[in-house]
Order: C-alpha cells, then structure tokens, then sequence
C-alpha cells in the first residue's frame, strides 16, 4: 500500500515536470514570435481568452457532454441490449453481423447527412449520431464476453437443473460484465469524436460548433481550448467508466489497471 | 454386499465415445464400459491420464462437447451433483455463496446455510466464506467446489479428482469423513482418481480403465466394513494397494 502510494505520487510528479516543461518550451517558442500567433497561439493568450470568453466555452462544453453520454448511454444500452438477443443463436449472429460491420465501416461523415435529413439537426439527431459511433465496440465485446463463459461452471449448474435463463442472467452476464466495460471504454472516447462530427455537421450548439466557426476565423486560440477540453472529457468519461466497473464487476478488477 | 439391494443410480451399458477430428476422422476414445453404481455405495474409477476417465463421467451427466457421440447407455438419475477437475467456481461470488447457489437451483430445500456450516467445518473452509475464489489457494477452492455439491444432497455424485490439490494429512483427513458423509444419505458415487491410496481407501468398488480405446480392464472389490485411520494403517490396505498397482498397466 505505502509502495503504491509512493509510484503514484512520483507519477503525479513525472506529470507535472513533463507539462511543465511543454508548457515553457511552448511559451518561449510563441511568446516572441518565432511561431507566429496565427499558427500557434502562446499559452498565455490561450490562457487569458480561456478567462475571457469562459461562460460562452462553459456553454459549448455543456451542450456537447450531454451529447455525449446521451448518444453514448443510447448506443451502449442498445448493443447490450442486442448482444443479449445475439448471443444464444449463432443464425442471427450471422445474419446480423455483416449489416453491423458495414454500417460501422462508414466514415459517420456519411452518415450524418442522411441522420439530419430524417430527424432533423437538433439535439436528439446529435444523440442519435453518437449512439451510432459508440454501438460497435460495446457490441462486439459484449457478444464475446456473452459466450466466453466457463463451460465447467455451466455444466455443473444444468446438471443441478439451472434453467437457461439463470445461466443467461446469474452466469452469462456477470461475466460479460468486463467485456462489457472494455468495449464501453473504447466506445466512450468515440463517442467524443462523434459528437463534435455531428456538432461541427449541423446545429449551432456544443465544441463541434464552436470548432468550425473558429476554423472560419483561423480562431487558432479557441481552436486549441476546445482541443485541450475535449480531450479531458473524453479522459474524464474514460475514468469515470473505471469507477462504475470498479464497483459493478470488483472481482475482475485486481486484475487490471485501465 | 447390502449395495446389491439398492437401486442403482449410475449405470453404463456397453457405453462408448466417439470424437469427431475434423469432417472424416473420428476417434474412438472409450468403449465397452459396463459400470454400475448403486445408491450407498462408493465407487472408484482408475486408470491412467488421458485414458478417458473424464470422458466417461462427461458422457453420464451429458457433458460433453458437440463433437462427441456416445453410443450405448449412459444412465443416471435426474438428481446428481458434479466437481470438475477444475473448481469453476463464481468469481464473483464469495465461497460461502458460491456453495449456496443451489438454493437458487431448487427452491423446494430451503437454505442450506446449516449444512454449509457443516461442510465447511469437515472441509477445513472456516473463516473462508467470505473470501472471493480468486484469494482462495488452489486446494481451498477445490474444497468449496466439493462443498458446492455436498450441499445439494443428490442421489449421485461424479466426481472428477475433487482432492487432487489437497495437501496429504487433509486429504486423509477428507476421505474419512467424505465416505462416510456420503453414503449415511444414501447417496451413489462415482469417483474419478489416479491415486491408488485413495481409490483403495475410498472404494466399494474399484474400476480400472486402461488400453486404446478405453475399457475397463478389471474390477477390484475392496471388503472392510470400517474406513478409518486403523484401516489405512492396515495390512490388508496395503495388500489392496499392492494388488491395484498389478492391475494399473504399467507406462
């Protein structure tokens, strides 16, 4: 315990040296104008409009989290839910993988066109779209974790007379569960990509938005922000499915670290 | 023997298994197998690893993988109880729990929280109910998968070297009290060893299996009415064990 509190201090640390060190070089490199500002923005200036315009960003960040684990909560229950009908019949496994696979091969940019055509572009329609992004891995995983069952465990409980339906729900679902969150996990950070994709493709709310007006402008300082918190939220959503999994399914936990 | 009266509980008839290579290659893995078990009684199944031991007791509680057939009967009554060579045990469930689950299973016996206080007393599992299979020791979690089909009280019992990672004196100490245990509820065993110490200790009856395919080569009857530490000591347990070793085939 002491040991592991020890590395985790030293990475805290590692991490602030390693930032501060960009951080400098960053400035130094931008603050007199080797990098001219139009391409990199110094911090400092990244800083000041972070200060500046914080309520407008605090909104654009606000509409596109729920974005997120909206589009991202209706996709995962989605394949869940499928996996569920998948998994006890090989048939509809086959039937159904390759209309799966190909809809998932398509980059979302092609998809997201025909999405706001039939459900129009507001708030509901960027839902569907990252529930679209962040369906297949949860899917595929779930599917895996369904089957991957320890056979033995099945056997000695059909033989006491277990139904199906409890091998399905007591044996087959607890240990899909780190399957699951694998998935979920991968999922979670598409969905990020998906909802700026669906932002930056209709509408006039959330980062996405706020990305392609500030590319018209060459915003190169919102630009950067809006780079800098997506990729909190989506580290941020990541972790916080690596609570709920610690608490859900703490048996396989030990195991792991991510 | 009083066990000729009892109904039996296990029975194979001219039993064999075939698996399936691939789209024109089948192996016969065991045929001929002919082995009854009655209730009250303990019987002991042998013979070499990889010989198809396993596959006998897969093939009587319906077991087996898709590429097996069995010709032949395989009988057993519908209220049996199995321990694989592995424990399989619920990882997500504590020890005690993991016994427990047949609670769930048929909801007609009530809690069994009593007779899992007593199995895991005779077990030696005290002070471990709590604990996750994943902290449990090889052996332990051995154990509670025995106590996992104890607690069901069936009528039959197959059971795949369930003592096969417990230490010596403990394992000694087990077979004492399992023998006894079993067939004071009537119930019928099939045990699967390649332990000859263990087999002639526990046994009614002993089946050797051995050749290519399977059969079982010999049976051998072990007559002594008490099963205790005296017994173990004796000459006629040794005299048993000496016997065994002549009908095991040699490697």
């Amino acid at each position: 315990m002491m040991a592991h509190d020890m590395s985790k201090r030293r990475l805290l640390l590692l991490h602030s040296f390693l930032l501060t060190i960009i951080l400098a070089l960053w400035q130094a490199t931008t603050h007199r104008g080797i990098i001219p500002f139009y391409l990199l923005p110094s911090p400092s200036a990244v800083l000041r409009r972070l200060v500046v315009d914080a309520d407008l960003l605090l909104a654009h960040s606000g509409a596109t989290v729920a974005t997120i684990i909206g589009g991202f909560v209706l996709g995962t229950a989605a394949a869940a839910g499928l996996a569920l009908c998948l998994q006890g019949n090989r048939a509809a496994r086959h039937l159904v993988y390759p209309y799966v696979i190909a809809l998932k091969s398509l980059p979302i940019v092609l998809i997201i066109p025909f999405v706001n055509l039939w459900i129009g572009t507001g708030f509901s329609s960027r839902v569907v779209i990252v529930a679209l992004t962040s369906f297949f891995p949860t899917l595929v995983t779930t599917v895996r974790g369904l089957l991957h069952v320890d056979q033995d465990l099945v056997d000695v409980l059909r033989v006491r007379g277990a139904t199906s339906a409890f091998v399905l729900f007591k044996v087959r679902v607890p240990s899909a569960l780190p399957h699951f969150f694998a998935g979920a996990k991968v999922a979670v950070v598409l969905a990020v990509i998906g909802a700026l994709v669906a932002e930056m493709m209709g509408g006039s709310r959330g980062l996405g938005f706020l990305a392609l007006i500030s590319t018209y402008r060459l915003d190169t300082d919102v630009l950067l922000i809006i780079s800098i918190v997506s990729a909190i939220i989506g580290y941020c959503l990541f972790r916080g499915l690596g609570y709920i999994e610690r608490k859900v399914a703490p048996w396989n936990w030990a195991t792991l670290e991510l | 023997m009083a066990a000729a009266l009892q109904r039996a509980v296990i029975t194979a008839t001219d039993l064999a298994v075939d698996v399936r290579l691939n789209a024109i290659r089948t192996v016969r893995i065991v045929t001929s197998i002919d082995l009854v078990v009655h209730a009250s009684e303990y019987t002991v199944l042998m013979g070499p690893s990889g010989t198809g031991k396993t596959t006998i007791l897969r093939a009587l509680c319906d077991c087996l993988s898709l590429s097996a057939s069995v010709t032949g009967t395989a009988w057993r009554t519908d209220d049996v109880a199995v321990v694989w060579q592995r424990p399989a045990l619920m990882p997500w469930r504590s020890a005690l729990s993991n016994v427990l689950v047949e609670e769930s299973l048929r909801s007609a016996k009530g809690s069994l929280a009593d007779r899992a206080q007593l199995l895991f007393q005779h077990l030696y599992l005290r002070g471990i109910e709590s604990k996750s299979p994943a902290e449990l020791s090889a052996g332990m979690a051995q154990r509670v998968a025995l106590a996992r089909a104890l607690a069901a009280r069936p009528a039959a019992y197959l059971l795949d070297e369930p003592l096969s990672s417990v230490d010596v004196p403990q394992k000694e100490a087990i077979e004492i009290w399992l023998r006894d245990f079993v067939l004071g509820e009537s119930s019928g065993v099939l045990h699967v060893t390649h332990d000859p110490y263990e087999a002639v200790f526990l046994a009614d009856r002993i089946y050797v299996l051995g050749g290519t395919p399977a059969t079982i080569q010999s049976t051998l009857t072990i007559n002594a009415p008490r099963r205790n530490a005296a017994f173990r000591a004796s000459a006629a347990f040794a005299a048993y064990v000496a016997q065994l070793r002549t009908l095991l085939p040699t490697p």
